[in-house]
């Protein structure tokens, strides 16, 4: 294959049905059967396996409704399990780390990769991440490479549609591969493209990503945004963002990055731990959504001779929160749990998990226009904390949810981070 | 409350004077278990007793580990988490011994499906507490 070797490469790398993967792991005799995840927010489908999927089950169904119809089909449900998926997820960071030169967390079960400056075949560099993320996590994941960001989405997408043809890896460089896949997709698949901006383009008459990418970006862009504007030209091969500087995803926001030098203290892990909740933050808040977990984790770098390690933790907050404050000093009493002194520190993430939109969890007490109300939610809320305790952090959310004994009855254990709820092996 | 710092934190930050720092000795370090590919799992049973695996005791168990016939594993049998010792069947394939004479040896006639999860490289019996 002739590339040029000036672009960039990107890869993504997407765990197959993170929620329901991870669960599977430790319940393998749910490996044949059709697994679904809920939010405990509001009790709807927010995972699948495959197989719920052919069974007609769709991301969103509301629990209530199809209760049944999961019972009679044996489908296997479970709440999320952050703490669970955190660990895994940061495993997943760690194996793909110990393979490339960079690499930047998406979302909980998405990364993108710098693959530029690699030896061809870069699809073989494709091949060993998933092969490396399965041998050490015992997770499926695949792979999209291509020359922008956009575009390496695109591949990952045709890796989960062709997964049998494809081997679940997919090099989307060549030009006419690139056309080949945009004519079959549906422009609502690409990177960005919301079901609103779908409608707004439907009455431009584009339906596939191939026209979409055939569109005059720059009058595309007076028309509609910046964004889409980046998009149509990302879709044209060439690249318009970075690594470490995409949008924030809708179920996670994470923000981490590589030290400019190493960290040796506690203090400068908390100052930049305190730098990059303040970021996530305002991203949550610009999204208008609330945090129910959060995950911190700390690393030495993996290549050269000094002494390694890598710690993360995943922390409830008393309550949904987009508060900095509240956020922050969650983010350092986990650190005050994995910090070991003696490493040099060469990057710190951190990463807002169960986002719900406000109102969607408490109806309207959220409602930013009506401050006295979210006092209100706050002498609520101390009063709940009161009455169980400032320790018992999960129990003070748990009353305002409405499903809550239903949560935790289809909690799966914390196997990888609770001593009490280790994974149970047999000997017999 | 907590002050937020302004500005990026890829500037770095201020190197120690505790460079010579040793930390002490690490049971993370010796078994390894930060690393991604190891896992912490508990035992319930006794078919490993005679080698020092006991009901309740803890495993750790690294996946990056090819499995060799000698070792001690964790597997899933037929879709059932098992420790078992590995041997080989004349036809190579794998027998799971047990350590305790009350447990037979699994032959390959009498299990469908064998996947090795991960290579044993430690156990730990607590004593007291």
């Amino acid at each position: 294959m002739r590339v040029d070797e000036r672009r960039p490469v990107f890869g993504l790398v997407d765990v197959n049905a993170f929620y329901c993967s991870c669960e599977r792991i430790f319940r393998p005799e749910l490996r044949q059967r059709p697994v679904v995840v809920l939010s405990n927010a509001d009790g709807c489908i927010v995972a699948r396996t495959a197989e719920a999927k052919a069974l007609g089950l769709k991301m969103g169904d509301p629990y209530f409704k199809v209760r049944g119809f999961l019972e009679q089909n044996g489908v296997a449900v479970f709440s999320s399990n952050y703490s669970l998926y955190g660990e895994l997820s940061n495993r997943v960071g760690l194996a793909i780390e110990s393979l490339v030169p960079a690499w930047e967390r998406y979302s909980i079960d998405e990364l993108f990769v710098q693959l530029d400056g690699i030896p061809e075949p870069i699809i073989e560099v494709g091949r060993a991440i998933q092969a490396r993320v399965l041998q050490w996590t015992a997770l499926p994941v695949g792979v999209g490479i291509g020359h922008t960001k956009t575009l390496a989405k695109a591949a990952q997408h045709a890796s989960k549609v062709w997964r049998e043809k494809t081997g679940g890896v997919v090099d989307l460089r060549k030009p006419e591969a690139v056309e080949w896949l945009l004519r079959r997709m549906p422009v609502e698949d690409v990177w960005g493209i919301g079901r609103r901006m779908r409608d707004n383009l439907a009455r431009d008459g584009i339906s596939t990503a191939w026209e979409l990418s055939q569109a005059d970006a720059r009058s595309m862009g007076r028309k509609y945004s910046i964004v889409l504007e980046r998009t149509i030209r990302e879709l044209q091969g060439e690249s318009c963002m970075e690594l470490e500087q995409s949008a924030p995803a809708k179920q996670s926001i994470c923000s981490s990055k590589m030290f400019g030098q190493r960290v040796h203290t506690r203090k400068g892990l908390q100052e930049a731990l305190a730098t990059y909740i303040h970021r996530a933050a305002e991203k949550l808040r610009k999204q208008r959504s609330l945090c129910g977990a959060l995950r911190i984790g700390i690393q030495t770098s993996f290549h050269g001779d000094g002494p390694k390690y890598a710690n993360a933790a995943t922390i409830i907050p008393a309550y949904p929160t987009d508060d900095v404050r509240q956020l922050t000093s969650c983010a350092l009493r986990a650190l005050d749990g994995i910090y070991r002194p003696g490493y040099a520190y060469s990057k710190a993430e951190v990463l807002l998990m169960d986002l719900r939109k406000r109102g969607e969890y408490t109806q309207d007490l959220f409602t930013p226009s009506q401050p006295e109300r979210t006092d209100a939610l706050m002498a609520t809320m101390d009063k709940i904390n009161r009455r169980w305790g400032h320790d018992c952090l999960r129990t003070a959310a748990v009353p305002l949810t409405p499903d809550w004994g239903m949560r935790r009855a289809l909690l799966s254990p914390s196997y990888m981070t609770s001593w009490e709820q280790l994974w149970k092996v047999q000997c017999r | 409350m907590l002050s937020v710092l302004a500005g990026t934190a890829a500037g770095g930050f201020p190197s120690p004077a505790s460079d010579y720092y040793e930390p002490p000795v690490s049971l993370d370090e010796l078994l390894n278990i930060r690393a991604p590919h190891v896992w912490i799992v508990r035992v319930q049973g006794e078919s490993m007793r005679d080698v020092g695996i006991y009901d309740g005791g803890v495993l750790i168990v690294d996946r990056s580990i090819t499995a060799r016939t000698g070792q001690i594993v964790l597997a899933y049998v037929d879709n059932q988490p098992l420790v078992k010792r590995l041997a080989k069947a004349p036809d190579d394939r794998w027998l799971l011994e047990s350590a305790h004479p009350d447990y037979k040896t699994i032959t390959p006639e009498q299990y469908g499906s064998i996947e090795v999860f991960g290579v044993v490289t430690w156990d730990l019996t607590q004593h007291a507490s």
